[in-house]
């Protein structure tokens, strides 16, 4: 049985740099980092050379790289799909892809279709979903995903820098964008960005806790300057909150709850990039309130580890098809709340 | 209603006759009730929890005090130099109510625009995104255009509470009230560069805050008695025109 793998990175940015790399730190008996691609060949030379890994600009030459077992997409959102294809086709024992999964529902048949076919066991890096914070309360809830009515996700955040430069030394950020507010469509992006690319963070916590949402109807949506949205929708009968913002405080503040008549899930995440230790969740009821967390464990910790078991075979890979789902949910947030948008914005 | 009258035990000196002082319960029959109080002479009135019903102003010399259950907290006062310092241009400020199944939904957003009054100034428009049994979301815009998002949300799972929150760019100004029953205090918390700071604590709930308030405009005796009830009267319109269709609406399905 093999007990090390190795991995190999498609993209070097802050997150490969300042998450993946330093929680894979901890893990070496499981895991040894051996190829880092980026289009850029400094940064994929740079990144490369902390962990004493090959390095590429291509992504064939990663999937050609005999010493890979596993494929991390940490790549640019649009080419997750594409390069999860070509990892499984490969023929790698595992992908873990960053979220989201895929981009749109074409490409999420696409890779309903390749895990089928080729059987690869696919992650999602859904960091938050492996929080044993989170887990612990989902073991507890009871029928808090029947009878909560409620739910709230609130993401206040300072820049990523304040986190990232804590976490490791990040070479080649991107600035932050300054983008046109009286355009429309330039609103109706950010606010799918920041679905996609914030709210997918908990989206699928949320759907663990809806019967369904194929009735989902956004009932407001706008964009918070200088980055943050807030979206209220109604799906399965639950009215749902979505609200995030990205300002220069200091303080983060990344909170879940749901409430049902007799139930509160309250859970408090702390912020990707450090090491802080899983969320805390608490459930209450009128006579009592039980705290699960912190572990010393944080999501991504949690993930990798995961994708150890299951390499060795002491686990079964999560069902693409829920991981599949939890995309099409997020899509399905992600158009309506820029669609509303349009239509508020006009209407104005 | 048993909560405010024992209240006044502890204001002894202020009040060494507990019968000057009157009090009508808040329930939809409370505009006769008021009327009857005025007309009998009384000098001192506590409006305690009023629901949002259609009222005529009385002239009388009767000091009128509204005891709210969120704007009444004595908090009010240091929450309002923090929230008016910090409302810059284009703010939003999220109001939310924890109250239990089954609480009338239009009392409770009365109560949200009387502490949102309190804090920053009237809201002069609510638009309701949405109502269902068990929560209510709307969206407001006071004098002073900051924007308010209000929620109800209904459990018996925590006690009935109000908080605000307004985020800057660089902090944030944070409100919690608990229940007025007790003399739980407020939280108020103002997060800038330099740290987050807890405003100091104060151990007086609603009521009796109400019932000081009521004895210092009786001290300076040239109040104007009905100018609590003015304001009531124009946030009870704003209730009404925000929820009236939506209420209806529900009525006419059940």
């Amino acid at each position: 049985m093999q007990s090390t793998f190795g991995i190999g990175f498609l993209g070097a940015g802050p997150v490969t740099q300042s998450i993946h790399l330093p929680t894979l730190a901890r893990l070496g008996d499981a895991f040894a980092i051996r190829h880092i691609t980026d289009v850029d060949p400094a940064v994929a030379e740079a990144v490369a050379g902390r962990v004493g890994a090959a390095h590429s600009t291509s992504t064939e030459a990663l999937l050609d790289d005999p010493a890979v077992d596993v494929v991390a997409i940490c790549s640019p959102n649009s080419f997750h799909a594409e390069q999860l294809i070509a990892a499984c086709r490969a023929g790698k024992k595992a992908v873990l892809c960053e979220k989201p999964l895929a981009m749109s529902a074409a490409q999420a048949d696409a890779i309903t279709a390749v895990s089928a076919e080729t059987g690869v066991p696919i992650m999602v890096g859904a960091m938050h979903t492996f929080d044993p914070g989170w887990r612990a309360a989902v073991a507890h809830w009871g029928d808090l995903p029947a009878s909560s009515h409620t739910i709230r996700l609130s993401v206040v955040l300072p820049p990523n820098a304040r986190f990232e430069d804590v976490a490791t030394e990040v070479l080649s950020r991107s600035p932050f964008p300054a983008p046109d507010w009286s355009d429309v469509e330039v609103l109706a992006a950010m606010i799918h960005g920041g679905v996609m690319g914030l709210a997918i963070h908990d989206l699928p916590l949320i759907r663990r806790l809806l019967p369904r949402y194929d009735d989902l109807q956004v009932i407001d949506a706008k964009f918070l300057a200088p980055f943050g949205y807030r979206i209220l929708f109604v799906a399965g009968g639950k009215s749902i909150e979505l609200h995030a913002m990205v300002s220069q405080t200091w303080q983060p503040d990344w909170v879940l709850e749901a409430f049902s008549d007799d139930q509160v899930l309250h859970v408090e995440f702390t912020p990707s990039y450090v090491h802080a230790g899983s969320a805390v969740s608490t459930l209450t009821t009128s006579d009592s309130a039980r705290v699960f967390g912190p572990a010393t464990v944080n999501g991504y910790e949690a993930e990798w580890r995961e994708l150890a078991a299951i390499l060795r075979g002491e686990l079964a890979p999560p069902s693409t098809r829920d991981l599949v789902d939890d995309v099409r949910f997020a899509l399905t947030v992600a158009d309506a709340a820029a669609e509303a948008l349009r239509k508020a914005e006009v209407a104005a | 209603m048993s909560n405010v009258r024992t209240t006044l035990a502890t204001l002894p000196m202020s009040f060494p006759d507990p019968a000057d002082v009157v009090f009508v319960d808040g329930d939809p029959s409370w505009p006769a009730e008021l009327e009857r109080a005025i007309r009998s002479g009384a000098t001192g009135i506590v409006l305690v929890h009023p629901t949002p019903v259609d009222f005529d102003l009385l002239t009388a010399d009767t000091i009128v005090v509204v005891d709210s259950p969120w704007a009444s907290n004595p908090v009010n006062g240091l929450a309002a130099q923090a929230f008016r310092a910090a409302a810059t241009n284009g703010a939003r400020v999220e109001c939310r109510v924890i109250t239990p199944p089954g609480s009338d939904f239009a009392t409770a957003l009365l109560d949200q625009l009387a502490l949102i009054r309190a804090v920053l100034g009237p809201v002069m428009k609510v638009q309701v995104r949405h109502l269902s049994d068990r929560a209510l979301h709307a969206e407001g815009l006071t004098n002073l255009s900051v924007a308010v998002d209000f929620s109800i949300v209904c459990t018996t799972a925590l006690p009935a509470s109000a908080s605000l929150r307004l985020l800057t760019s660089d902090g944030s100004v944070e409100l919690t009230i608990p229940s007025g029953d007790t003399a739980l205090p407020a939280r108020l918390i103002t997060v800038g560069p330099d740290g987050a700071v807890l405003a100091p604590t104060q151990y007086e709930n609603g009521h009796r805050s109400s019932l000081r308030r009521l004895r210092e405009l009786q001290a300076t005796g040239s109040a104007d008695g009905s100018a609590e009830l003015r304001r009531l009267q124009a946030d009870v319109v704003t209730t009404t025109a925000a929820l009236g269709d939506h209420l209806r609406e529900r009525n006419a399905v059940r």
